[in-house]
């Protein structure tokens, strides 16, 4: 049994887009070993069909009674796209640099898109890794029993040893966090850095986040920002809690942007640039809630009071972002 | 039932089933109170996990063999080529860089401040990833075919250091010093290892052209109002506004580092308002967006302008004791009245104050620098204080012994005021301010809003926004400057920023603030005894690539007419007229100096074939008679090379960076220890050592031959106190005998001799992540206190010291004969330069996956983006032409054709193709590059010189102009 949760809450507030949290996560784990195309961390443009293309559409989780639900593996080529290469070594022939193979998709393709008619289209920055969740799909869908839950973090890990590479997993996760490795013929994905937290490093998209968005923490430590942005603030939400993963990644959901303009070019009061129905159809009827009492905060803190919930989020130190230090429940400090 | 569930389960689980309807539909179908028939699945006790300790260990030794051993760590920057300087940790294992972390060490500057952890970005995420890539130079190489047909043959360092400082002598010899253009570019501006070809290019009396203007990152107009172009806060700063405007800039993508001080300020409080055409990654988190027409800049910040005067929002106080606005201004001729036009015996000149002035001052006066203005108190005509060329040097208004109080309008005095000249007669007079108001009538925000779409209601919001609050911190980005009207621009906001008085704590004017760092001149200079041919960037890099032929081809008249008021041949006229008096150094301070007398060309680092405009590659090569270019990689540029020395990377060397001062820290690198170095690379510094080495030893050999001392000691009495360059001695006076030849050596000397770096070594600052903090010794115009973010001009406010400008105050008014002429003499917008047979206008913004060019071809990278280049236009713009996402395009005018990918956005305005700048040549069919779109034609304003503080030098040289080239595109 699960002893104690990690979770991560990102904020998308402070996400820029960057992706500096992506090829950190490259550079550490996915720059070798059959791994190159795959991204234990992406962020995406949302709206968008993000990576892997359409995974919001490719099924998996659980429904309301706590049956899996069917999901598919999406495909290599249309929906991860290949990890493309180039002709360096050519470049001593005056060749033109070029791309080996042509692509039609890859981890950020719609980059800076999003939705709806300039000036009054919206988009914003979405960071995604494995949900470590409570109730992992890709954990239920294995026939190899080759999934397992850490009791002393809740990290959810393939043991490469047991998995045949069936890939139900992958069909299973509704977030298609969990990616093939052909090399090696297994399924792989985030391990939540456990072996950076081992030595007390904080997961690598985490500390070398520059937006400093991501906050790691165990659930269980009310010290922790993440409990108290999860628990107590009721800030940070769960993306697509309907699917019934329970997951340990939360997100505060992005506030809505500048004010529209009308048809003469004034802005309207008021106006919601982002669709309150879309952000409910990312993070659940609970996200009203969570912007209505940031926003509230906000204006406590522009009429000059204090706001223990922002200074939270504003996060002073960057090393306290992270409270990582296995520590028995109920322990302070 | 548990183990039949996944029994069940798996006939469900048709791989590749399709699966309709989104998240939110299905959410909307779910009941609310779920009857669960099946367990969670973390409750199921068979779950208690067997043993995976095979997989974990597995990545554990993964993640022990990237840390490798903390002790052998390095530490680095990426910003050689960028501006963000960023400590880095550099992990190595067995001799070889595995991966880079942020060092995240830098201290908090105070507990109610966010730290500025962990600085870094995408781009440095990855530097790791490059360093072994397969266009790695690894030793020197020759060219055997034409220049760019990729035929090489591998030369041992001897042969190529032989060649080209055979080449360098030669050159030194026939045509002289002038002949000679060695340059580290804008790939190098570290302050240790760009110090290497600078030391050498001074030592021999090269031609050297300024960088922030060529590349077109200068704050031309921000000079003209402030006197100084980098001016502004470190970006801490942002943390306590009441309101940041981010203006022509994006910074969530091009300040990547800095980004989150802005929406920590804003959950602090304060509002962000983003000025962009694109709704840019910036704009999609601010709290007032205004979509600007692109170009029109200008207008807008007039048109702020002309809301803060007719509704009094500004504070007259600050606008009599900081700015020109009270000078006087003669009605006939606009030109502003001098204590030497006066006639000092006058009853209307306050003769008595002056002499007190005079007397309280015990200093020099230069009347033709003193300004007037007509004193309320008095109702006389007073000389001010203050100006460069008064002997008191303070913007006090009022002390023991003076009180003036400068009539902004000459209404405010009773108006049709005459002053009485030196000859006798008398001239009518007005003020600067009245000068501001008669031309602000002209941009009022119902005028200006067919321009800038800028509805007259968001005009009136940001002139309250930005005039009203406490603290107000208005950014601009470089993208302004890059019009051809763009210097207008950067001074009609400086104006407008300048009417509100904002200085130091309560923010103001923030372009690229620079700390004050001495002690580094020892690095490429030699006390003065020889100085380097220092050229405009902007200017003799246009010259040099024959900038007016394609100038020509691609403005017409009428295109011309509207930005300038005048037709081609006689703005052309204008302009080479101007350019003539500093041609090849004849008129050394009579203008912006270029040389068109170079031939051996020695340059590291400098993408300039990329980031050139038109037709100058094929231009320069023309008149390259030698390239040798220095470079770590096969880039572009390299492709056309002579002569390839490889360099070492950002990782294999000792260097230092300080500015800009985004931040207060230096950065330092050292390379890891034990690391396998690539091939027979080698640093600049170890390079230009080799070189001066080889130099001394042909011209000796040669001198032995000859007997002549013309071939050791190389004429230059205009360059070289001594009248000569000497050879003989060349070696040794390079490295200080010994001292002074390598990037260790660089880094330690800066160390040891820069007072702001004062009792660091580099064992100290290595010990801590690779950075030292800037002491308080760094502010330029402001304290730099320990605990609070820094922000210029804080001494003019507090202390009223002058600015280096003329006026010695905040600077509305120009008044050199072509300014007048030109209708610019007050602040002003004009329209933008554009070829208006081509519908978009192409824009090339500072890229979110590269530094320029550098990392362009990173694999990493680019399969983060479309993978190869690509250009944003509308759904509408692409609809019209039936382009689709995705498809390949051509994009054209009458410079050239370019093929590229089109990417479909509706982030992008109608009428506008936007994509990250930096795309290397070699990236697109034929090597045609982006650039090659872009003409650009010189600005008379920004060329003109001569005139108070607007004289060549590192804050007044124009700009390279990026945002004049006017595009079609059609389906390929």
């Amino acid at each position: 049994m699960v002893e104690r949760q990690l979770a991560m809450v990102m904020d998308l507030n402070k996400c820029i887009g960057c992706q500096t949290c992506t090829v950190a996560c490259k550079t550490q784990w996915t720059n070798r070993d059959g791994r190159e195309g795959m991204y234990w961390n992406n962020v995406e443009t949302k709206p968008g069909q993000g990576y892997p293309r359409g995974w919001e559409d490719a099924g998996g989780g659980f429904d309301a009674n706590g049956n899996l639900q069917p999901g598919k593996v999406p495909g290599r080529r249309s929906q991860y796209g290949v990890p493309w290469d180039y002709n360096h070594d050519e470049l001593f022939n005056g060749e033109t640099f070029t791309k080996g193979q042509k692509a039609k998709w890859g981890p950020n393709w719609d980059e800076d898109v999003g939705a709806g008619d300039f000036p009054n289209n919206f988009y914003f920055y979405l960071p995604r890794i494995c949900n470590h969740c409570s109730n992992p799909a890709c954990l239920a869908a294995c026939n190899n029993q080759a999934i397992i839950k850490r009791p002393q973090d809740g990290i959810v890990l393939v043991d490469l040893d047991r998995c045949q590479g069936e890939q139900q997993c992958i069909a299973a996760c509704p977030y298609k966090k969990v990616y093939f490795n052909a090399l090696r013929s297994r399924t792989e994905k985030c391990i939540f850095c456990f072996p950076r937290i081992e030595k007390g490093l904080p997961p690598a998209c985490a500390e070398q986040c520059v937006g400093r968005i991501r906050f790691v923490g165990f659930l269980d430590d009310v010290e922790s920002q993440v409990y108290k942005l999860v628990k107590v603030y009721k800030v940070a939400l769960p993306l697509h809690p309907e699917a019934g993963t329970e997951p340990n990644v939360y997100y505060v959901p992005p506030l809505s942007g500048p004010l529209q303009y009308d048809k003469e070019g004034r802005p309207i009061p008021g106006s919601e640039r982002i669709p309150p129905d879309y952000l409910e159809s990312l993070f659940g009827p609970e996200v009203h809630g969570a912007l209505d009492r940031l926003k509230a905060e906000l204006e406590r803190k522009k009429a000059g009071h204090p706001s223990d919930m922002l200074d939270q989020l504003i996060a002073y130190s960057h090393r306290d972002m992270f409270r990582i230090k296995s520590k028995p429940p109920g322990a302070r400090g | 039932m548990k183990f039949t569930r996944r029994g069940a389960l798996r006939s469900l689980f048709a791989i590749g089933a399709s699966f309709a309807g989104t998240r939110g539909q299905e959410a909307k179908a779910a009941p609310s109170t779920p009857n669960k028939d099946q367990p969670r699945i973390v409750d199921d006790p068979r779950l208690s996990p067997a043993s995976i300790k095979g997989t974990e260990d597995m990545y554990r030794s993964e993640f022990a063999s990237t840390f490798g051993d903390a002790a052998d760590h390095g530490t680095a920057f990426h910003c050689v080529n960028c501006q963000g300087n960023c400590a880095w940790t550099v992990w190595s294992k067995d001799g070889k860089v595995t991966r880079e972390s942020q060092s995240a060490n830098y201290p908090a500057i105070s507990p109610d401040i966010p730290d500025s952890n962990p600085r870094g970005c995408n781009k440095g995420a990855q530097h790791s990833q490059i360093m072994y890539n397969e266009d790695r130079l690894k030793w020197p190489l020759r060219r055997t075919g034409e220049r760019g047909a990729g035929q090489w043959e591998r030369i041992s360092w001897d042969e190529a250091i032989t060649e080209v400082a055979q080449n360098i002598y030669d050159t030194m010899t026939t045509v002289g010093p002038e002949g000679n253009y060695i340059h580290v570019g804008a790939g190098m501006l570290s302050e240790a290892r760009g110090a290497s070809f600078k030391r050498l290019g001074t030592l021999l009396g090269a031609v050297r052209p300024y960088i922030a203007s060529y590349v077109g990152d200068m704050f031309p107009g921000t000079s003209l109002v402030y006197g100084e172009g980098n001016i502004g806060c470190t970006y801490d700063f942002m943390f306590n506004t009441n309101v940041q405007v981010y203006w022509g800039c994006n910074p969530n993508q091009t300040r990547i580092p800095d980004a989150h001080y802005i929406w920590e300020g804003k959950y602090n409080g304060s509002k962000v308002i983003v000025i962009t055409p694109e709704f840019s990654a910036t704009a999609i988190h601010a709290d007032l967006w205004v979509p600007i027409k692109p170009g029109y800049d200008g207008h807008l910040a007039m048109s702020i302008m002309h809301e803060m005067v007719k509704h009094d929002l500004f504070d007259k106080e600050r606008a009599r004791t900081f700015t020109d606005l009270p000078f006087l201004v003669r009605d006939d001729n606009k030109k502003m009245v001098t204590l030497a036009d006066l006639d000092l015996k006058w009853d209307g000149f306050d003769h008595d104050l002056h002499e007190d002035l005079h007397h309280i001052a015990h200093g020099e006066e230069n009347a033709e620098e003193v300004f007037l203005c007509w004193d309320e108190r008095t109702g006389k005509v007073t000389a001010l204080p203050g100006s460069r060329g008064a002997a008191l040097k303070t913007l006090r208004l009022k002390d023991r012994g003076w009180d003036i109080t400068p009539a902004l309008s000459i209404d405010d005095v009773g108006g049709g005021k005459k002053v009485q000249l030196k000859d006798g007669t008398t001239v009518g007079v007005h003020t600067v301010f009245d000068e501001l108001k008669e031309e602000l009538k002209k941009f009022s925000p119902e005028a200006t809003h067919k321009l800038t779409n800028v509805h007259p209601e968001v005009v009136s919001i940001l002139a309250r926004d930005i005039a009203l609050p406490e603290v107000v911190s208005v950014t601009i980005g470089f993208s302004l400057g890059k019009h051809f009207n763009g210097m207008l621009t950067q001074r009609a906001i400086g104006s407008m920023v300048a009417l509100t008085g904002r200085m130091g704590p309560e923010g103001g004017m923030n372009t690229e603030n620079e700390w004050s760092i001495s002690g580094l001149g020892g690095l490429s200079g030699f006390s003065g005894k020889y100085k380097q041919r220092f050229a405009s960037g902007a200017i003799s890099e246009f010259v040099l690539g024959d900038g007016m032929k394609d100038a020509e081809k691609l403005f017409a008249d009428e295109d011309m007419q509207t930005a300038t008021g005048t037709d081609f041949a006689t703005y052309r006229k204008a302009i080479e007229q101007e350019l003539k008096p500093a041609a090849n150094d004849e008129g050394v301070g009579k203008g912006k100096s270029y040389w068109d007398t170079v031939e051996t060309f020695l340059i590291a680092a400098d993408a300039r074939f990329r980031r050139n405009k038109g037709g100058y590659r094929d231009a320069f090569l023309k008149k390259a008679k030698f390239f040798a270019y220095v470079d770590f990689r096969m880039s572009d540029m390299a492709t056309w090379a002579d002569i390839l020395l490889p360099a070492r990377s950002h990782y294999e060397v000792y260097d230092l960076r300080t500015n800009p001062g985004y931040h207060r820290f230096a950065n330092i690198s050292q390379p890891p220890k034990g690391l396998k170095h690539i091939g027979e690379a080698k640093s600049e510094w170890d390079i230009a050592t080799m070189l001066v080495e080889k130099l001394q030893e042909i011209a000796l050999a040669k001198f032995e031959q000859t007997g002549k001392q013309e071939h050791i000691h190389i004429p230059d009495d205009t360059h070289s106190q001594t009248g000569f360059r000497e050879l003989d001695v060349v070696a040794t006076t390079f490295t200080d005998n010994g001292h002074l030849g390598t990037d260790k050596q660089a880094v330690e000397y800066a160390l040891a001799n820069v007072p702001q770096f004062r009792g660091e070594t580099l064992e100290s600052t290595v010990g801590r992540g690779g950075f030292l903090t800037v002491n308080e010794q760094g502010g330029k115009s402001a304290p730099l206190y320990p605990n609070e973010p820094y922000s210029t001009l804080e001494n003019h406010l507090a202390l009223h010291e002058p600015f280096e400008t003329l006026s010695g105050r905040m600077t509305f008014y120009v008044d050199h004969p072509i300014w007048i002429q030109s209708g610019a003499a007050i602040a002003t917008a004009a329209m933008p330069l554009s070829p208006k047979r081509f519908p978009l206008l192409l824009m090339t913004p500072h890229a979110r996956w590269s530094i320029h060019s550098t990392y362009k071809t990173s694999a990493t990278l680019l399969r983060l983006q479309r993978g190869e280049p690509y250009v944003m236009i509308s759904p509408k713009d692409a609809d019209v032409r039936g382009i689709r996402d995705g498809d390949t395009i051509v994009m054209h005018n009458d410079l050239a054709e370019v093929r590229l990918m089109a990417k479909i956005t509706p982030v992008v305005p109608d009428g506008a193709a936007v994509m990250e700048h930096g795309w290397e040549p070699f990236m697109f069919e034929g090597k045609t590059g982006h650039n090659a779109l872009a003409g650009d034609m010189l600005n008379l304003l920004e060329v003109s010189d001569g005139w108070g503080h607007l004289k060549f030098g590192v804050h007044w040289d124009g700009n390279q102009h990026a945002y004049a080239g006017n595009v079609e595109i059609r389906r390929a």
